[in-house]
C-alpha cells in the first residue's frame, strides 16, 4: 500500500547512553526517521546528528544545511552553512520537556553514486528560559557513497531519554 | 502491516464553529500524524486549534506557545510568534468558496504522556481567491495533562463556521 511505513530500526533510551545509531537503510526507497522526547543528562547541551557509513558516524566536514528557524520569543531567522562536520539541532535542558522531537525524510542514502539528502522538521524546548524553538529545512552529506542510517549524540554528556525510530516509506 | 495506523477519519458534514475529534491518543503511540484535507469555511480566516484532555475538556488555559510562518504566494510572508496563548494559532489562512480550503499535515508528539508537554509540527497550504500561503510552524502545550483529542476552529470566532473537510489521524507504531 503506497504511503505505508515499515519499521527498520528503533531504540528507546531508558538509561543514559552516549549516542544512538539507527541503521538498516539498504534500498533506494525513501526512509523516515523520527525522534521524540529526547532529553539529556546535562543542562544546556546540543543534539547533533550525522549520517552513518557501514554503521559508523561520518565525521568528515561534508554536511551542508539550510534551515528556517522558528522562534516564539524573537524574529525568525535563517541558518545556512556548508562543510560542517555535523548537523546541530540546538540546545536543550533538563527541565520539564526541555527535549527534542522531529521528523526527517532521507533520500538517496543507499545510492553509492549520489549524495545523501534529508528534509527535516523539528522542535525543542531550549534550556532556561525554555522557549520553543524549531527548524524546517534540509541538509545534504556531500559525499557520493552509501549511507545506511543516522547517528544521534549530544555536545557534552549522555542522552537521558528518547525514542528513535527509522522507517522505510513504501 | 504498516506501522502507519489509521485511527480515525472524520468528515465534516454539518457546519459548526468548532470541530472536535476525540478518543484518538493513547499509550499505543508517541507520535501521531494528522492530515486535514479540503477544510472549508464560510468566512475567510485563520485556522486555530486546541487540545482536549482525557476528561473531555478543551484546554483553554494560556499555555500554548506558537511559531508559524505563513508564506504568501504573492505578498510578503508573515511571522506569527506568541507565548502563553489560549490556542494553537495561525496554522493556515483560508478563504470561502469551493476552490478555497486549508490543507495541512501535522505531527503531534507525546500527547498522552502525563510527564511531558505536547508538541506539534505543522505544514500546510491555504488558498483564498487568487492567492495562497504555505505554512510551516511549531507549537507546544506547556501542560502535562493527558491529551486524547483536539478541536479546530476558524479563529475561534463563534459566528464563523467550518463547513467541510476530511480529518484523518494516524499513529506511528513502534515495535520494540
Amino acid at each position: 500500500m503506497a504511503g505505508s511505513l515499515v519499521q527498520v530500526d528503533t531504540e528507546t533510551v531508558t538509561s543514559a547512553v552516549s549516542s544512538v545509531t539507527l541503521t538498516g537503510i539498504d534500498s533506494d526507497d525513501v526512509y523516515m526517521a523520527t525522534w521524540v522526547d529526547v532529553g539529556s543528562v546535562n543542562d544546556n547541551v546540543g543534539l547533533y546528528v550525522r549520517v552513518t557509513k557501514s554503521g559508523s558516524a561520518d565525521t568528515t566536514s561534508n554536511y551542508d544545511l539550510a534551515f528556517k528557524n522558528l522562534r516564539v520569543e524573537t524574529s525568525f531567522s535563517n541558518t545556512g552553512n556548508t562543510d560542517e562536520d555535523k548537523l546541530n539541532f540546538g540546545n536543550m535542558g533538563t527541565g520539564t520537556s526541555e527535549t527534542h522531537q522531529g521528523i526527517a525524510y532521507l533520500y538517496n542514502f543507499s545510492n553509492a553514486s549520489e549524495y545523501s539528502f534529508m528534509t527535516i522538521e523539528r522542535s525543542n524546548l531550549m534550556a532556561d528560559p525554555n522557549y520553543l524553538y524549531g527548524q524546517v529545512g534540509g541538509a545534504v552529506h556531500t559525499v557520493a557513497s552509501a549511507s545506511d542510517g543516522l547517528h544521534f549524540y549530544i555536545s557534552s554528556g549522555n542522552i537521558a531519554s528518547g525514542t528513535f525510530t527509522l522507517y522505510k516509506v513504501v | 502491516m504498516s506501522n502507519l495506523r489509521l485511527i480515525n477519519e472524520t468528515t465534516i458534514s454539518a457546519s459548526a464553529s468548532t470541530v472536535q475529534v476525540t478518543d484518538l491518543f493513547s499509550a499505543d503511540f508517541d507520535i501521531y500524524k494528522i492530515t486535514i484535507a479540503n477544510l472549508t469555511t464560510d468566512s475567510a480566516g485563520y485556522l486555530y486549534g486546541r487540545l482536549i484532555n482525557s476528561s473531555g475538556s478543551v484546554i483553554t488555559a494560556s499555555s500554548y506557545d506558537n511559531a508559524n510562518l505563513l508564506m504568501d504566494s504573492s505578498l510578503s510572508w508573515t511571522e506569527n510568534k506568541s507565548i502563553g496563548q489560549t490556542s494553537i494559532q495561525y496554522l493556515e489562512y483560508f478563504g470561502t468558496g469551493t476552490t478555497n480550503s486549508s490543507n495541512n499535515a501535522l505531527y503531534i508528539f507525546n500527547p498522552f504522556s502525563t510527564s511531558s508537554y505536547t508538541f506539534l509540527i505543522n505544514q500546510g497550504w491555504g488558498h483564498f481567491g487568487s492567492r495562497g500561503n504555505g505554512a510551516k510552524g511549531i507549537s507546544v502545550l506547556k501542560n502535562t495533562s493527558s491529551i486524547t483529542g483536539f478541536e479546530l476552529s476558524n479563529s475561534y470566532n463563534s459566528s464563523i463556521n467550518l463547513t467541510g473537510g476530511v480529518i484523518r489521524t494516524y499513529g506511528l507504531r513502534v515495535d520494540s
